[in-house]
C-alpha cells in the first residue's frame, strides 16, 4: 500500500507546491481533513454532546428524555460511592501505570547496558500481554487467582499454605489482584517504548558520563532518564487513561465485587446506565470520568513541558 | 468457559424435563372453558369476548407475524410456530432469537422502533417491563385472558408478576401486560451417595435440613456448595432461609413495593441471621465470594458438597453430569408454617406490541403456544409448562422430583419471585450486600437495612 500510491500523492503535492504560494488554500486543507472530521463528528463529537445532554435528563431508554437539570450530578456528588470508586481508580493507576513505568525503566536500563542473546525474542515475550484481548487476560488470571489456581498451588509448594485464598473473592486482596493483572499487561508496552527511546540517546552522552566517572546508577539518572522524558510521558498518558477508564478487566474478573471492593467508575457507569437503565445518571458518571481523564492528561503533559523548560533554562 | 447460564438470578431452563402437570390449588378450581378440547385446537374453546377475534385465521389472507425472543425459548417456539403455520398456511411466523444478555440490552430499542415485532419477550420488574409499559410500547392482555380463558391456566401469584399500573410505576397491580409459558424455581439438589453416607434422608422440614447441614459438617463434608463471585447465586441460598422464616405474601408485597412492606421484618432478619450462621459454621464453600457459579455447580457434579441450592434450570446439566440416580431435587423444606416457599417465577413474559397491526392474531398464536396440550413439546425441549391442565407425565426420576416440587410450590402459593425486581438498582444492592454479609463486612442487621434503604428510596422516587 505504501509504495506506488504514496509516491503519486507525494508527486502531486510537489507539483502543487511548485505552482502556488507556500501553503495550500484553506479549502483544500479542509477537504483533506473532511473524511476524518466527518468520522470524528459522527462517532466522536456527536455521541459526546449527546452524552452531556443525557446527563441532564432522566431517561430509561424509552420515549422522550425528561430534562431535570443538574440533579444527576447532585445525586452522584452527594453519594460517597463515586468518590470511593475514584479512590480505587487511583490505586489502580499505581498498579496499571506507575509500577509498569518503573519496571519498564528498569528493564530498559538493563537491556541497554547488558548485551543479551536473543534480545528480540525476549522483548516479544514481554510485549505479548499487550496483544491479548483483555477479556482473555481477565479469564486466564481469574483461573490463576482461583482457590485451586496456579498462585495458590505455588504458595502451597513453598509451604505458605496459610496465605492461600480465593484472591478475587477477598475484600482486601481483590483490588491489588486485579491491579497486578494491569501491571502485567502494561509493563511490556512501557519497556518497548523505553528500549526504543534509549537507542535514540546519543552514545557520546554515555561516554561523557563514564569519563566523568558515573556508575550505572548515576548514569541512569543523569543520561537515560532525562533522555526518555518523552517516552515516559507517552507511557504515563496511555497507561493512566487505561487505568481510569478500565472496565473489561475488572468486569470479567470480579464484576466490581466482592461487595464494592473493585467497583471503579466505569463499573458504576455500566451498572447504573445499562443494568438499572438510569441512562441519565450513567451519562453523568461518563461526563465526570471524561473530565477527570482530560484534567489528568493535561496535568501530565504540562508537567512534562515544564520539566523540559526548566532543563533548557538550567 | 462461559456457559449459557449467564442470566442473572435465573437462567434459561435448560432442563430436560418431562411435562408438568400443574394441578395447582392457586389456579382456583379450573374452569369449564379451560383446558384443551382437542389435540390441535390451539388452546381453550374460544369464548365470545367483545372486540376480540379468536378464530377464522385461515381466511384473513397472507399475514406475517414477527416474534422476537430469547434463546431459552428457541426450540419450543420454533416447533410450535411450525405446527401453527401448517394449520394456517396463509400465516408466516417469523422468529428472531438472541442470547439473554444481548436481548435484554436491545429489547427496549427494538420495541420502540418503527418496525417493532408483533410479539416480544420482556423481563419482569421495573427495568424492562416497567419501561415497556410506561413507554406505551405494549398492550394489556386482560381481554385475551377473558377471551381465551387463560385465567384458568394461571393463578393469582403467577399473573401478578405481569401486572403494572398503566404508567408503569406500580408493579404487581393493574392490568396484565404479559404472560409466560414455563416455570423457573429454586430448590435443593443433593448428592444421593453423600447424603446416604452421612446417614440422612432428604430433609422434609427446614429443621431437618439444618440437622443435615450439621451432620455433613461433623462428617467432614462440605454441606452446601456455593459459588458467589457474581453475587446473585447466594440470593438463592438466602431464599431457602427466607422461605422458612418469612411469609411468601410479605415477600411478594415487598417485591411489589406495597406500602409498609419491610425487608427488616423479623422473619427476614431471622433468615439473614440463619444464612450468616451457615457461613460462620462453615457449612458453605469457604471461597464462595471468589468462586464462579458455573465452576461451583460443575464441582458439585464432580462430588464436592452434599447440597447445592440452585434453580430448576440446572437439573439437566447436573443429571447428565452425575447420572439420574446420583442426584436428587427437593423443594425448599418448609419452616414452621408448613408451607413450601421458593424463589420462583414464570419465565420471561411474552408481550404484544402496541404497534402491531395484528394484535388479535398475536394473542391467538400465544394461546396456541401456551395451551396445556402442548406440554409434550415443552417436555421434549426440556422446559416445564406452567399452564394448569397439562396431562403428560415425566419419564425420569429427577424430572418427577422437579414436577413434585413445582406442584407443591404452586399449591402452597409459595412463589416469592426474584428480589431484584423490587427496584431498578436492587440487583446491585442486594448482590453486593450479600457478598459483604458473607465476607463479614456487614452484619445481618446492616444487610437487611441496606437493602431496605434502597427499596425506600426507590418507593419515594417513583
Amino acid at each position: 500500500m505504501i509504495g506506488p500510491s504514496s509516491r503519486i500523492l507525494a508527486s502531486t503535492a510537489d507539483a502543487a507546491r511548485g505552482s502556488a504560494p507556500p501553503g495550500e488554500p484553506r479549502l483544500v486543507g479542509l477537504a483533506y481533513a473532511a473524511p476524518s472530521l466527518l468520522f470524528f463528528t459522527v462517532f466522536g463529537l456527536y455521541p459526546f454532546v449527546n452524552t452531556v445532554w443525557l446527563s441532564f435528563t432522566r431517561w430509561n431508554g424509552v420515549g422522550a428524555a425528561v430534562f431535570i437539570g443538574p440533579r444527576n450530578y447532585a445525586d452522584i456528588v452527594s453519594d460517597p460511592g463515586l468518590y470511593l470508586a475514584f479512590v480505587r481508580s487511583l490505586i489502580l493507576v499505581g498498579f496499571y501505570s506507575l509500577i509498569p513505568v518503573g519496571i519498564g525503566l528498569l528493564l530498559a536500563a538493563l537491556l541497554s547496558r547488558i548485551p543479551i542473546r536473543g534480545i528480540r525474542a525476549f522483548r516479544v515475550l514481554l510485549f505479548l500481554p499487550q496483544t491479548v484481548a483483555m477479556v482473555v487476560v481477565a479469564i486466564a488470571w481469574s483461573w490463576i487467582y482461583s482457590r485451586n489456581g496456579a498462585l495458590n498451588e505455588l504458595l502451597r509448594l513453598v509451604g505458605l499454605d496459610g496465605l492461600t485464598r480465593a484472591w478475587l473473592g477477598d475484600f482486601t486482596w481483590a483490588l491489588p489482584a486485579v491491579g497486578l493483572v494491569g501491571t502485567w499487561v502494561n509493563f511490556g508496552l512501557c519497556m518497548v517504548l523505553f528500549v526504543a527511546g534509549v537507542q535514540k540517546i546519543p552514545l557520546d552522552l554515555y561516554d561523557a558520563a563514564r569519563v566523568d566517572g558515573a556508575g550505572p546508577v548515576s548514569e541512569f539518572f543523569a543520561v537515560t532518564l532525562p533522555g526518555l522524558r518523552n517516552e515516559i510521558l507517552v507511557a504515563l498518558t496511555i497507561t493512566v487513561i487505561f487505568a481510569l477508564r478500565n472496565f473489561d478487566l475488572v468486569w470479567v474478573a470480579t464484576r466490581g465485587g466482592p461487595g464494592d471492593a473493585t467497583a471503579v467508575p466505569a463499573v458504576l457507569l455500566y451498572q447504573l446506565g445499562f443494568e438499572a437503565r438510569r441512562i441519565g445518571a450513567g451519562a453523568a458518571i461518563a461526563v465526570i470520568l471524561t473530565a477527570v481523564i482530560l484534567v489528568v492528561t493535561i496535568v501530565i503533559t504540562r508537567l512534562g513541558e515544564r520539566g523540559q523548560e526548566s532543563e533548557a533554562a538550567g | 468457559m462461559e456457559s449459557r447460564l449467564r442470566r442473572p438470578w435465573r437462567a434459561a431452563p435448560s432442563v430436560l424435563l418431562s411435562v408438568v402437570l400443574l394441578t395447582a390449588a392457586c389456579v382456583g378450581g379450573g374452569s369449564p372453558t379451560g383446558g384443551p378440547t382437542s389435540a390441535e385446537t390451539g388452546g381453550s374453546a374460544p369464548a365470545s369476548a367483545p372486540g376480540v377475534k379468536t378464530e377464522g385465521w385461515e381466511s384473513i389472507g397472507d399475514v406475517t407475524l414477527r416474534v422476537n425472543a430469547e434463546n431459552a425459548s428457541k426450540d419450543t417456539l420454533t416447533e410450535l410456530a411450525g405446527r401453527w403455520m401448517e394449520r394456517y398456511p396463509n400465516i408466516t411466523v417469523q422468529l428472531d432469537f438472541k442470547s439473554f444478555d444481548d436481548y435484554m440490552k436491545t429489547v427496549l430499542n427494538v420495541a420502540d422502533s418503527e418496525d417493532a415485532p408483533d410479539i416480544l419477550l420482556g423481563n419482569q420488574g421495573y427495568v424492562t417491563d416497567g419501561a415497556l409499559v410506561s413507554g406505551g410500547l405494549i398492550v394489556p392482555l386482560d381481554k385475551y385472558f377473558d377471551a381465551y380463558g387463560w385465567t384458568a391456566w394461571y393463578g393469582a401469584a403467577t399473573t401478578d408478576q405481569f401486572r403494572f399500573s398503566d404508567d408503569g410505576k406500580t408493579f404487581g397491580t393493574g392490568s396484565i401486560w404479559g404472560i409466560a409459558e414455563s416455570a423457573d424455581f429454586v430448590g435443593i439438589y443433593y448428592n444421593v451417595d453423600k447424603l446416604a453416607a452421612i446417614g440422612v434422608e432428604p430433609p422434609a422440614s427446614f429443621a431437618d435440613f439444618e440437622t443435615a447441614l450439621e451432620k455433613a459438617k461433623s462428617e467432614g463434608q462440605l454441606a452446601i456448595k456455593l459459588g458467589n463471585l457474581e453475587g446473585w447465586p447466594a440470593t438463592h441460598d438466602l431464599g431457602i432461609a427466607q422461605g422458612a422464616t418469612w411469609s411468601a405474601q410479605e415477600i411478594r408485597d415487598w417485591v411489589f413495593g406495597k406500602e409498609g412492606a419491610d425487608y427488616t421484618a423479623p422473619g427476614n432478619l431471622e433468615a439473614a441471621k440463619t444464612f450468616k450462621d451457615w457461613v460462620d459454621k462453615g457449612y458453605l464453600s469457604e471461597d464462595a465470594n471468589g468462586l464462579k457459579y458455573d465452576t461451583a455447580w460443575a464441582e458439585f457434579a464432580q462430588g464436592d458438597g452434599v447440597f447445592l441450592i440452585a434453580g430448576s434450570w440446572l437439573a439437566a446439566g447436573l443429571r447428565d453430569a452425575m447420572g439420574e440416580d446420583a442426584v436428587g431435587f427437593i423443594a425448599p423444606p418448609p419452616g414452621d408454617s408448613g408451607k413450601v416457599v421458593a424463589v420462583a417465577a414464570l419465565s420471561l413474559p411474552f408481550h404484544i406490541s402496541a404497534r402491531s397491526k395484528n394484535q388479535d392474531l398475536a394473542a391467538a398464536f400465544l394461546d396456541f403456544v401456551m395451551a396445556p396440550d402442548k406440554g409434550d413439546v415443552y417436555f421434549k425441549h426440556g422446559r416445564i409448562a406452567a399452564a394448569a391442565g397439562v396431562t403428560a407425565k415425566p419419564d425420569d426420576k429427577v424430572t418427577q422430583q422437579l414436577l413434585d416440587a413445582w406442584t407443591r410450590i404452586a399449591q402452597d402459593d409459595g412463589l416469592i419471585y426474584y428480589q431484584d425486581w423490587a427496584t431498578d438498582t436492587m440487583f446491585d444492592t442486594i448482590t453486593k450486600s450479600l457478598q459483604e454479609l458473607i465476607g463479614g463486612q456487614k452484619s445481618p442487621e446492616e444487610f437487611v437495612q441496606t437493602v431496605q434503604d434502597d427499596w425506600a428510596k426507590f418507593q419515594d422516587s417513583r
